[in-house]
């Protein structure tokens, strides 16, 4: 009937979750064709060059995934991939310079002198907390909740069968103080209960807030904590900048037969009989076939808005669930980020000067020991719906990728990479564009941080500013719904089983041979491979995949089978 | 101590505890040292004949100058370096791999190139020889009617020496000279090389216009227009400027298919893999060394860097011959590089032209000259580091492919011309007066236009040769073709007698880049000529077959 190319899988978007699972199947040997709207794979994971020499990061920049299965499974190290670990990870800085607080894995001797800064006891607290990440219960725990898919419905609601729970329970030193009151709290809550001052409280805050949940939001706290663990447990940037994450992914799939058709935008998801069929690309695409088929499976790696409000004709589609997705909050994850060439690294004052000069770290923040400023920033962008107007309002995140990776830019130079949260655009109060329309404002709101807290941040050591916006961001990655990194808000209600709604929390869809593959479904964002991986499990039952020995299952994983033979 | 930068080295304990990644001892068949045209076309050649072949690139992304990126605003694309591609008809690879069939599409229209006069009076080129004659009719019959007999006598000699000869191994000058003297084509050929392209142009036309036109498109890619002995170029450049063809999806669209097969034939591709040494033990190469201390042993290497890194910074004393050493440190870079402004607008450009129709639709439109001596005087300028009148090229890149663009309507054009890397002596002073010449080139391209004004313009950004040599160091001094065209550094001397055919006097090392024979401009030569030697060096598997058009010319004009 038609000449029309045929694939066993067509997947909708080269992100890192798209890649991922186009490697992951094209590695069990499926015929699958990737579709990329843009000119190159990667989607936040990407690393571009405006100003010559310098490589920027507009999204992604470091890489936690250090537990995730995929390493081996996938055989990243084969395509090229190097990691550069960071000796001295972070460091932060109190409002009076006086002391820091300090995270790494590679370097105890500057944790414990940081610790000593708050006493004995701190040090000591914080030794025995890297002491647990070397245990394989830590990487147990990990994968128990971002490595594993939610549990199928109808299955036990004692939280006893949790994954995490079970998980959480071998923790050592964790297990100590763990109880299912931890169920329903924020990472506040708990930071209440685990960390004595207020700097480790706000530092934890942040760690959890810049990577998924708010800290105040209830029912995420151990979500929160696991993503301070995957902090410390692994974080490291690839070398030469998070795109090289991209292409060893990408080359894993190509190497086992993949192919990618690259400025293609998928138009329509093809669904007859309520059976994804394949899908339209716009007539720009260079492919000879704007209609591709699919035998066993369309996966969609755009967001879950993009893929149901946009791709998939609304006539297939219940009007209840319309709404549903319509109603996915995208708050969390958008934010105004300014990158500065400068000469000198930024030189704090006092104390913190000394330790931060003695240790030089991938990334600061301050201050880090003002709750109230936190919670300031925090509420300007989702309660008054506005980008940080004043000081009080200010925690500056510092990233400085080129203090250990030599190719990001040449010598005599560094790259900050700084951030602050701010609203999705489409929920700003002065609307989308109020953020560009504010950017010297913002720029010289962060510059003004900046010196209070460093002697040499003056217009002599700053030699260049580009600025990324959310709205900028939506442009550039048309996955980037609001700007947000993480697709959707990581809340209780948007995480889980829940994510993104309870009906596609096992990455099928109403829409038969369509599944999700894309931040916006479990476990969010922050290219952990975690979806793709998740993904196979459900796709190993529906498509009867026989991976090869390299495949191997979380074994906290139940199946739909389980559920229903009641086998649990 | 606030400067500090830590050297990353691949530190194999760390990867098998954390990350399991790269390891910091690889072993390949081949190793090919840079990611641009070449050393792509090299590694997919080799891979596909059953070769283990690692390439080595030092940016973070494959392709040299077929570079697409994003500088003008978040998923706005611009190519930095080459837009179109010269020998898409004849390049053995588009066949060989079937490029058609992999997403490849070349958009070559009939308007070509144009120049357009202050008088708004324009000439414009076509693919079509009939469309030409009646656009130079306009200023002379005598001119179209030369035209016309000219251009067939250069596709003639393209079609049967120089195309062909860009994918053979070169042979010696006098060699050459007495089999090319054999056949009346060849003849010709030779007797233009005695000339400068200058000379030719002139002599061929009569009216400055038209000399203005065929001149700048003679010299624009670097052919210095009073040099004698590279007049060979002449009929390539003029034939090839009329047959253009732009990368749809972006230059670096070639880049990524070739990158393809590469890693689907069981190659690897290593970014941020900057060699630091190539190892020769005993005269004969044995693997190469990355910035980060992993080490690859290679039973060959291919190197497509110009000669002086190969030879006096990679591999270095004793393992070179004094001869080559010097030959290599007295490698004279390209004379001039290329300064691009690129400009972001709400839609497409409109040229306020009186005669030329179909102007808007050229693929490159020329201005800034009203005659060949308005041309040779901006060349001369250039070549002694000035930048006294603003004259050069602009495209409009988004006219034949929507998508680099992602806002429909929005147009990304390049206004280009020939720049001296030493402005006035320095090259410091391309930062000094930024603002100054994006001014400068900003009134005279807008002069052009009609229905928009700067203020129109949404981004702009402009890269000078210095911004070219940082983004891709291995183009030195912005030199585009890896090393200049003077008689000394073609032919059979590129680089060195001793490597042009790109085997080199150490055993296992070739080279395979710009600064080999034929040279430079995105021709696949020198990756194809040692792609075939090193496949026949190892006894692979040679899976391609030459294509009629080389074997022709090396049986009926090279056989002895």
């Amino acid at each position: 009937m038609s000449k029309n190319p045929r694939y066993d899988v067509i997947i909708v978007g080269g992100g890192p979750n798209g890649l991922g699972i186009a490697a992951y199947l094209s590695k069990c040997g499926l015929k699958v064709c990737l579709c990329e709207a843009r000119l190159e794979v990667g989607g936040g994971c990407e690393t571009i060059e405006p100003i010559p020499g310098f490589r920027i990061e507009p999204h992604a920049s470091y890489n936690y995934a250090g537990a995730s299965p995929a390493w081996e499974q996938l055989d990243l190290g084969r395509f090229g991939l190097r990691m550069v670990p960071a000796n001295v990870w972070g460091t932060a800085a109190t409002q009076d310079c006086k002391r820091v607080t300090c995270s790494s894995r590679w370097n105890p001797e500057a944790v414990r002198e940081a610790g000593r800064m708050w006493g004995e006891e701190v040090a000591q607290q914080t030794e025995a907390i890297y002491s647990v990440l070397e245990t394989q219960e830590c990487k147990d725990f990990l994968r128990s909740i971002f490595w594993t898919p939610p549990p199928p419905d109808g299955y036990s609601t004692d939280p006893d069968d949790l994954p995490w729970v079970k998980a959480i329970k071998n923790l050592p030193l964790i297990n100590l103080v763990y109880d299912h009151s931890w169920l329903d709290m924020s990472v506040l809550d708990i930071t209440n209960i685990i960390c004595s001052e207020e700097a480790q409280k706000v530092g934890l805050s942040i760690a959890a807030w810049d990577s998924g949940p708010e800290f105040t939001s209830k029912g995420m706290g151990i979500v929160g904590l696991a993503d301070t663990f995957l902090i410390m447990y692994a974080s490291a940037s690839p070398l030469g900048g998070f795109h090289s994450y991209a292409h060893a992914t990408m080359r894993c799939a190509l190497a086992h037969g993949c192919t990618i058709l690259t400025n293609s935008p998928v138009e329509e998801i093809i669904v007859e009989n309520g059976e994804a069929k394949g899908v339209r690309l716009a007539d720009t695409s260079p492919s000879a076939d704007k209609v591709i088929y699919a035998d066993k499976a369309v996966i969609s790696n755009a967001h879950v808005q993009k893929t149901f409000l946009e791709m998939v004709p609304s006539r297939h589609l219940d009007k209840g669930f319309y709404q549903r997705v319509k109603d996915i909050n995208l708050n969390g994850g958008s934010l105004f980020k300014l990158d500065m060439i400068v000469k000198e690294l930024p030189r704090f004052k006092d104390k913190a000067g000394e330790f931060m000069d003695k240790y030089p770290a991938c990334s600061n923040v301050f201050p880090v020991d003002n709750m109230e400023v936190l919670l300031n920033q925090r509420n300007a962008a989702n309660v008054e719906r506005r980008h940080a107007k004043s000081k009080d309002e200010m925690i500056l995140r510092c990233v400085r990728q080129s203090v250990y990776d030599p190719t990001r830019c040449p010598p005599g130079y560094h790259i900050l990479y700084n951030y602050i949260v701010v609203p999705p655009p489409e929920y700003h109060r002065d609307g989308p564009e109020a953020c560009n329309k504010a950017s010297e404002e913002i720029v010289d709101l962060m510059l003004s941080h900046f010196r209070d807290y460093c002697t040499n941040m003056g217009d002599d050591n700053i030699v260049a500013k580009y600025v990324c916006t959310p709205y900028d961001s939506s442009f550039r990655n048309v996955g980037f719904v609001g700007g947000n990194w993480q697709g959707i808000r990581a809340c209780e209600d948007q995480w889980g089983v829940n994510r993104p709604l309870p009906e596609l929390a096992r990455y099928r869809t109403p829409i038969d041979k369509l599944y999700l593959c894309n931040q916006t479904s479990h476990p969010g964002g922050l290219a952990l491979m975690a979806v793709p991986y998740c993904l196979m499990h459900i796709l190993i039952e529906d498509l009867d995949l026989k991976p090869g020995s390299w495949w191997y299952p979380s074994p906290y994983y139940i199946s739909d089978r389980e559920v229903k033979t009641g086998e649990i | 101590m606030t400067t500090t930068r830590f050297p990353y080295r691949n530190d194999g304990e760390y990867s098998k505890r954390i990350h399991p990644v790269m390891p910091n001892q690889l072993e390949c068949d081949v190793a090919v040292i840079g990611g641009g045209p070449n050393g792509l076309m090299t590694s997919a050649y080799l891979a596909k004949a059953g070769l283990n072949v690692i390439l080595l690139e030092r940016r973070g992304e494959i392709g040299g100058g077929l570079a697409t990126e994003e500088i003008l605003y978040p998923n706005h694309y611009a190519n930095t370096h080459a837009i179109y591609h010269m020998m898409v008809e004849y390049m053995p690879a588009f066949k060989d791999f079937n490029l058609g069939q992999r997403g490849l599409l070349w958009v070559g229209p009939n308007a070509q190139t144009g120049m357009i006069f202050s008088d708004r009076s324009s000439i414009l080129l076509h693919r079509m020889e009939e469309d030409t004659y009646d656009s130079i009719i306009k200023y002379s019959q005598e001119d179209a009617d030369k035209f016309i007999g000219w251009i067939r006598k250069l596709h003639k000699m393209m079609d049967e020496l120089l195309a062909p000869g860009t994918y053979a191994p070169p042979l010696p000058a006098v060699e050459l000279a007495v089999k090319m003297h054999r056949t009346q084509i060849g003849q010709e050929l030779m007797e233009m090389m005695e000339q400068t392209p200058y000379d030719i142009i002139c002599q061929t036309f009569k009216h400055p216009k038209v000399r203005a036109v065929f001149l700048y498109m003679t010299c624009m890619w670097g052919l210095d227009p009073s040099e004698t002995g590279l007049a060979f170029l002449v009929p390539l450049m003029i034939s090839r400027g009329m047959q253009k063809y732009q990368c749809y999806g972006g230059s670096h669209k070639l880049a990524g298919i070739f990158g393809k097969e590469i890693v689907a034939n069981g190659g690897t591709i290593i970014e941020n893999g900057e060699v630091v040494k190539i190892l020769v033990e005993n005269g004969k190469t044995t693997g190469v060394e990355l910035f980060d201390g992993t080490i690859i042993k290679a039973k060959a290497v291919a190197s497509s860097l110009d000669p002086n890194t190969t030879f006096n910074k990679l591999v270095g004393e004793p393992n070179i011959s004094p001869g080559l050493a010097e030959r290599s440190k007295t490698w004279k870079a390209d004379k001039w590089s290329l300064y691009s402004l690129h400009i972001l607008t709400p839609k497409p450009l409109e040229y306020d032209v009186q005669d030329e129709l179909r102007i808007n639709e050229s693929l490159m439109n020329i201005m800034g000259f009203e005659n060949e001596d308005d041309v040779m005087k901006f060349f001369l300028d250039v070549r002694a580091g000035k930048l006294n009148n603003i004259g050069g090229h602009a495209t409009c890149e988004t006219l034949y492919d929507p998508t680099l663009v992602d806002i429909k309507g929005r147009h990304v054009s390049k206004f280009q011309f020939p720049a001296p890397y030493a402005l006035d002596g320095d090259p410091k002073n391309w930062e000094s007066r930024k603002k100054d010449i994006e001014n400068k080139v900003l009134d005279m391209w807008f002069s052009h236009l009609r229905g928009m004004s700067k203020d129109d313009i949404i981004k702009l950004t402009s890269e000078s040769p210095v911004d070219v040599e940082t983004r891709i160091p291995s183009m030195i001094r912005g030199g585009i073709k890896h090393g200049d065209y003077n008689a000394l550094q073609m032919g059979y001397y590129r680089p060195d007698e001793t490597c042009s055919s790109t085997r080199t006097p150490i055993q296992g090392l070739y080279v395979c880049g710009a600064s080999t024979y034929p040279g430079g401009m995105v021709t696949g030569g020198p990756g194809y000529i040692a792609s075939n030697a090193i496949v026949e060096d190892m006894g692979a598997n040679k899976w391609w077959q030459e294509p009629a058009f080389i074997t022709r010319y090396v049986t009926d004009y090279l056989k002895d």
